[in-house]
């Protein structure tokens, strides 16, 4: 390795180290209550939302292959990864506030689908399962279209009379090292999402939204000591993911 | 006839492929320069790209057919890894073909007895011919292979095309080698600018007499 190279991942390491976990030592204070479940509940809902999101983003990396319309239309996923998170949270929020609004004497249903909305999705366990779900398609949908440059397996399966469901589970498990990939990386992304969670489903009560709330409450400290055992418990799963993945 | 291409069109970009007529009723290469429209010419064939013309095979016109429904099985540059252990996937392909009785003389006739147990760890060549034997228990009309010996060392590769001259099935074969072509075909066709410019066959023994000659290079390493 070259020794300027050397001299910039050294700076570059040190400078995070400094910034993300030495100099905010020094404000360290135990953590409030509830670290721990929403840490675990965090991980469950993004392990559901990464699930959720291989398909799709399997889908839509095809189209992207197939150009015209279709590659159009498949690039709307990263939406989500180019817009600010607020503004999803904000969107999602606008769209499933709308039953509310038209909901007059006449159209029960739409009444009905308010009443739906409100007792189980916005602010409840559904709505943070459709946030981090839809936060996580764009990195399913870029994991899956660079699998597919290099390799034409959709090609070969459909040649060999596969299609529909069938085509898709085939896929999904031929191109395994690219699943892993993109389920691993969609929760890592699900993991760490605010934004969404803080307008369209901040309860239950995520990790990230657990720091904030502790910032917002208990003030530096205890949101350092929660930030800190998040960062531990990151990169402990990203070396594992890592490990896992190169052997 | 196995495979009948006529008046086919098709674009790719600004590349346009024009192929009047092509003929494939046993081991056909198609030779050429990158970008001279080899590969655009199988995925027009195979219906993986739009295209005019029209595109028999085993006398049944599938121009409109998607890939899945055309008994086209084209095997890619780059081998696909099996999607579970070997023999599970060709015996849950075989089962959709009505092909079940037919997975251990395949496995047989290509030599990979000995990976059907295997998921993981294939080598390339390995994977190429597993490949080959998924699409053997599909019951092609027509193989088309697009390079499919491009990633394989030399004995690898002679083994493989030893496989595609023992199938006695009608194959377009793409290659950018042309003593490949010679070793594997019985008829070579030079493509060029999108076109098929000429098909040559039924000389083999001058084909095979050029290829000894490109063989006795490698001999050492044998």
């Amino acid at each position: 390795m070259d020794s300027f190279a050397k001299t910039v991942v050294v700076a570059t390491v040190a400078t995070l180290f400094l910034l993300l976990v030495f100099l905010p030592l020094v404000h360290i204070s135990p953590p409030p209550p509830g670290l721990f479940e929403s840490m675990a509940l965090t991980a469950a809902f993004g392990l559901a939302a990464a699930a959720l999101s291989l398909v799709p983003g399997l889908a839509a990396a095809m189209a992207l292959r197939r150009g015209g319309v279709w590659a159009v239309l498949a690039q709307v996923l990263y939406v989500p990864a180019v817009v600010p998170p607020t503004s999803v949270g904000v969107l999602l929020l606008a769209s499933f506030s709308l039953p509310r609004l038209f909901c007059t004497e006449g159209v029960e249903a739409l009444c009905g689908a308010a009443s739906f909305v409100n007792e189980y999705i916005i602010n409840r366990p559904l709505g943070v399962l459709i946030a981090m779900t839809v936060m996580a398609l764009p990195v399913a949908f870029s994991i899956f279209d660079g699998a597919l440059r290099e390799e034409r397996a959709e090609v070969f399966f459909r040649s060999l009379g596969l299609s529909g469901p069938r085509l898709l589970l085939t896929l999904l498990l031929s191109l395994r090292t690219a699943t892993v990939s993109a389920f691993i990386f969609a929760w890592i992304r699900s993991f760490s999402e605010l934004g969404v969670l803080l307008i369209f489903a901040s309860y239950p009560v995520t990790a990230s939204i657990y720091i904030y709330q502790a910032w917002l409450t208990y003030g530096v400290g205890p949101a350092v000591g929660a930030s800190l055992a998040v960062v531990v418990l990151a990169v402990a799963a990203a070396y594992l993911a890592r490990r896992w993945l190169s052997s | 006839m196995a495979l009948l291409v006529e008046n086919l069109t098709a674009r790719r970009g600004v590349f346009t492929l024009r192929v009047e007529r092509l003929e494939v009723n046993s081991v056909v290469a198609v030779v050429g320069r990158n970008g001279s429209g080899k590969t655009t010419l199988l995925d027009a064939i195979a219906g993986v790209i739009k295209a005019e013309g029209r595109v028999e095979a085993c006398g049944r016109d599938v121009s409109r057919l998607p890939p899945e429904r055309r008994r086209l099985a084209y095997v890619q540059s780059v081998p696909v890894d099996p999607p579970t252990r070997v023999e599970k996937f060709l015996r849950a392909l075989a089962k959709i073909h009505g092909t079940e009785a037919e997975v251990e003389a395949v496995a047989e006739r290509l030599g990979i007895k000995p990976l059907l147990t295997r998921r993981t760890g294939l080598s390339t060549g390995q994977k190429q011919l597993v490949n080959l034997a998924a699409a053997l228990l599909t019951r092609p009309c027509t193989f088309l292979m697009d390079e499919p010996t491009s990633h394989l060392d030399w004995l690898n590769k002679k083994a493989f095309n030893d496989v595609v001259k023992a199938l006695g099935m009608p194959v377009l074969y793409v290659t950018h080698d042309p003593f490949e072509a010679m070793y594997v075909a019985d008829v070579i066709c030079v493509m060029e600018g999108g076109r098929v410019l000429r098909c040559v066959g039924g000389q083999r023994e001058e084909l095979e007499q050029v290829y000894r000659v490109a063989e006795s290079f490698w001999s050492p390493l044998r």
